[in-house]
C-alpha cells in the first residue's frame, strides 16, 4: 500500500498508467482533500481501488514549511498514522516528509518498477511512458541512463 | 483569507497586453506561481491554491506552456531508493 500524492497521480492518470500501477502495488491511498483538488469531470472518473482516506485528528505537525499546502499536509498526516510510504515528486513534500523519516518514493522508480515486473511488457512502451513523463519532471541524462538499466542476470 | 501585497507594473503592460488592470494582475500571479512551480519550490496542490484553480486546470496551463518542473529524484542514488521503496513494498503485498 501506498499514499499518492496530486503530482504523481496526476503523472500517472497523463501517463495512463493508473490500471498497470493497480497491478503493481494493488491498493493505494490519498486524502479527501487531495481528491476535492481536482475538478469534478476528473473526481467522476477516479478509480475505485485507490481509497479516500481522512487523517486522525490526534497526528498534529507543529510546524510545516510554506511550499506545502494543506492537502499536503494531510498526507503526510495520514503517513505517519498508518507507516505507509507516500510517492511523490514534488521536492517540498519529499523533504519535508524525509525530515519526519518518511519512506518516499516517486514516478521514476514506479515506472522502472512497472519494467523491471514486466508490467510494462515492452522496451519501446517504457521508453514512450519515459519521455512522456519528462513533460511532469526534468529526468537529466544521467538519471534516464539508470532508468534504462535493464535488471542485471545472476550468473550460476 | 490570504494575507496580500501590492506590486506596481509599468503602465504600458495595459495597452501592450490588451488586459484590464485586474486582468493583469491576476495573470501576474499565473506566471509568478508557474515559476516557482517549475523551479520546484512549491508542490502542484500549493501551486493550484495560490491561484484558486483545480490541480488538473493548474497542469493545462502548466503543459501549455512545454515548462519544465524541477521534481522527482536528484541523484541515481535518490532514484535507486525511491525504486527499492517500491520493490520492498510488492514483495511484502
Amino acid at each position: 500500500m501506498i499514499i499518492l500524492d496530486n503530482s504523481v497521480l496526476s503523472a500517472f492518470k497523463r501517463l495512463n498508467l493508473l490500471s498497470h500501477l493497480k497491478e503493481l502495488i494493488s491498493t493505494a491511498i490519498i486524502s479527501k482533500e487531495i481528491l476535492e483538488e481536482y475538478s469534478e469531470h476528473w473526481q467522476k472518473s477516479f478509480p475505485n481501488w485507490i481509497k479516500i482516506m481522512e487523517p486522525s485528528d490526534d497526528i498534529i505537525l507543529e510546524s510545516s514549511p510554506v511550499s506545502l499546502s494543506s492537502a499536503d499536509l494531510s498526507l503526510i498526516r495520514l503517513s505517519l498514522e498508518h507507516s505507509i510510504p507516500i510517492a511523490s515528486d514534488d521536492r517540498p513534500l519529499r523533504e519535508f516528509a524525509e525530515k519526519l523519516g518518511i519512506s518516499i518514493t516517486g514516478s521514476l522508480g514506479l515506472l522502472k518498477s512497472l519494467y523491471q515486473n514486466r508490467i510494462i511488457k515492452t522496451r519501446e512502451e517504457y521508453i514512450t511512458s519515459l519521455d512522456s513523463l519528462q513533460k511532469d519532471i526534468y529526468i537529466s541524462d544521467e538519471l534516464m541512463k539508470w532508468a534504462l538499466e535493464e535488471k542485471k542476470k545472476v550468473k550460476n | 483569507m490570504v494575507e496580500k501585497i501590492n506590486i506596481k507594473l509599468p503602465v504600458d503592460l495595459l495597452e501592450l497586453t490588451g488586459l484590464s488592470s485586474e486582468n493583469l494582475e491576476e495573470k501576474s500571479l499565473l506566471i509568478w506561481v508557474l515559476e516557482i512551480y517549475s523551479e520546484g519550490k512549491i508542490t502542484l496542490s500549493k501551486a493550484a491554491n495560490l491561484l484558486n484553480m483545480k490541480n488538473d486546470e493548474f497542469l493545462l496551463e502548466f503543459h501549455k506552456r512545454h515548462l519544465r518542473h524541477i521534481g522527482g529524484a536528484e541523484s541515481i542514488k535518490e532514484a535507486q531508493e525511491e525504486f527499492n521503496v517500491v520493490q520492498k513494498l510488492i514483495k511484502g503485498k
